[in-house]
């Protein structure tokens, strides 16, 4: 179960990454922060609520949305300006708005590690024929599982969806058509945030957080994106269930290898195939 | 002049990145793997007592031969790839350098390395760090300048039709990659003989974003563009932390100002006030013969 459960949470965060670069074809290196803002403000609501379960999960819902916000925000000043310009552009300003987002979250949230220790259900476990499974395991892999419902929903079944995929094929056409494109981008943007601050906020169940995890996320959430595949979301699927195993694994059986494991699958992965497992060829 | 030092040391570092950033138009975020690999192999191998000249000969050569390694894999991948997949390189060698205790020293970096006494001296070591930089910056230079930095620019700028006139861009590519490899790793040596030891965050990846960084605040499509960007940042490195002020927080505001306002970096100030200006001349001269007749 901690592999679904470690899936549900990369998966989570690296589709909103995928989901940015499907549509909007920017790396959003302040994903990660996203992250880190999400769990820290969790913290901060636990400690105002409880650990009472119910309580907090009811929590986790609008802390993700203020992350949503805070997304829309560096949309409009950081990344909206450089829609037009190159890649490398792009990612520098999404990496100097993570630079400030790190510093900022040192000051508002302070050095030290949190943990959240919680009462009620969520602390619980489940036994099925024997196993052990704690409930905020199961919890967070049904999250991810329900959003990634609600994401096939949105993208292939609304009117929303199929426009932005008609936006991620040919921009300008759809602008054209007298779509609002840039406020549709922000809504990508946002959503991905969420996602991202969603991820953050179930993680503090998991265990302890702290400064770091931005970029420790950050490199795990570009591994998995590039092995299912740049804009791919069914590939972030696949990459956080790949990557998950091979943590477990490594973990049990050589604890010392398991970075090496990690990078070294994403390498063999674009030697084989350059643009990720389910990634299309990027046109000029 | 221990900033000076410093600046020397990212000019090169800069410099010998930009080769592949700026001019090939690969955007690389691994080129610390190299530079951390120069400075672990020079103070390996001053550890056993080799010669100090041969050591750093080895640290550049070996350098340049692992990038060519590397390249043939990185180069398989394009843009945002290599971006992404240049990055885990050097997020492996980071966890090389951390697990492998008993070469490297692990987290505690290697620090154990006695340098003889004109590498010591702050004042010789400094002007000898200099002039080697300053040596180094002038070979890229050249390097630049020559007819293999010109193809390199005109690949970067059309690929297929380099091809087409049948040249071999992937060949070019995997040239520069190599050479930035050995000139990162000299700046490698270099940053050993500063500090007088090596850590392991010499090779990850927000190491690896620094030369970027100051490529592309000088300016990537110019020559001194990473040297002017070295100093600019070397020079608020040293005010933001000696004031505890908030390094990150303002050297992010930095970087967003100048990807917003001037994409050519610093270097580029100057031709894009010119553009401006010649354009407000010319509205100028129109609205005068508009009116005279």
């Amino acid at each position: 179960m901690a592999v679904l459960a470690n899936a549900g949470l990369l998966f989570l965060v690296a589709s909103g990454l995928n989901l940015v670069f499907g549509i909007l074809r920017v790396i959003n290196v302040t994903h990660g922060s996203f992250y880190m803002y999400g769990a820290f403000l969790a913290t901060t609501l636990a400690a105002v609520v409880g650990g009472s379960s119910s309580s907090l999960i009811a929590l986790v819902l609008p802390a993700a949305i203020c992350i949503g916000v805070l997304a829309g925000c560096v949309e409009v000043t950081v990344v909206r300006p450089l829609y037009s310009r190159d890649h490398l552009m792009q990612l520098l300003a999404t990496y100097g708005a993570f630079l400030v987002l790190d510093d900022l979250a040192l000051h508002i949230w302070g050095p030290q590690d949190r943990t959240v220790n919680f009462t009620g259900w969520l602390a619980g476990s489940l036994t099925v024929s024997g196993h052990q499974l704690p409930v905020s395991e199961i919890f967070t892999f049904g999250a991810a599982v329900v959003v990634a419902a609600g994401l096939w929903l949105v993208i292939n079944h609304t009117l929303t969806g199929r426009t932005m995929r008609a936006m991620a094929e040919d921009r300008e056409l759809v602008a054209l058509m007298g779509v609002p494109v840039r406020r549709l981008y922000s809504l990508a943007f946002m959503a991905s945030g969420a996602l991202a601050g969603l991820a953050g906020g179930l993680v503090i169940a998991e265990g302890t957080i702290g400064p770091g995890i931005d970029v420790t996320i950050l490199v795990e959430t570009f591994v998995v994106a590039v092995i299912g595949g740049l804009g791919s979301i069914v590939g972030s699927g696949l990459g956080a269930l790949l990557i998950a195993t091979l943590q477990q694994l490594t973990v049990s059986f050589a604890p010392a290898a398991e970075s090496y494991v990690l990078y070294g699958l994403m390498l063999l992965v674009l030697v084989i195939k350059p643009t990720g497992l389910l990634g299309k060829p990027e046109a000029a | 002049m221990n900033t000076v030092e410093l600046i020397a040391i990212l000019a090169l570092f800069a410099s010998g990145t930009n080769l592949v950033l700026g001019q090939a138009g690969l955007l690389t975020f691994g080129q610390a793997a190299f530079f951390g690999e120069g400075a672990y192999t020079f103070g390996l191998l001053a550890e056993h007592g080799i010669s100090l000249w041969v050591a750093a000969a080895a640290a550049v050569g070996l350098g340049g031969v692992t990038a060519l390694v590397v390249g043939v894999v990185l180069l398989r991948t394009r843009k945002l790839y290599f971006a992404l997949a240049s990055l885990v390189v050097s997020q492996l060698a980071y966890t090389f350098a951390v697990t492998q205790y008993g070469l490297t020293g692990g987290n505690n970096g290697l620090y154990t390395v006695t340098l003889p006494a004109f590498l010591t001296n702050t004042t010789e070591s400094a002007w000898l760090v200099c002039a080697v930089a300053a040596a180094g910056v002038a070979c890229l230079i050249a390097i630049q300048s020559s007819r293999f930095g010109l193809m390199l620019e005109a690949i970067r700028d059309n690929r297929p039709r380099v091809a087409s006139l049948g040249a071999h861009p992937a060949g070019y590519e995997e040239a520069a990659f190599g050479v930035s490899g050995a000139f990162c790793a000299l700046a490698g040596v270099l940053q050993f003989i500063h500090d007088g030891g090596v850590a392991p965050q010499l090779l990850n990846w927000q190491e690896s974003a620094i030369p970027v960084l100051a490529a592309v605040i000088g300016g990537m499509y110019s020559l001194a563009g990473p040297v002017l960007g070295a100093a600019l940042y070397e020079i608020v490195y040293t005010t933001a932390v000696s004031g505890s002020a908030n390094w990150e927080i303002i050297f992010g505001a930095v970087l967003i100002a100048v990807v917003l306002l001037a994409p050519y970096g610093l270097a580029g100030i100057p031709g894009q006030l010119g553009r401006l200006m010649r354009r407000r001349r010319a509205e100028w001269v129109h609205l005068l013969r508009w009116r005279s007749p």
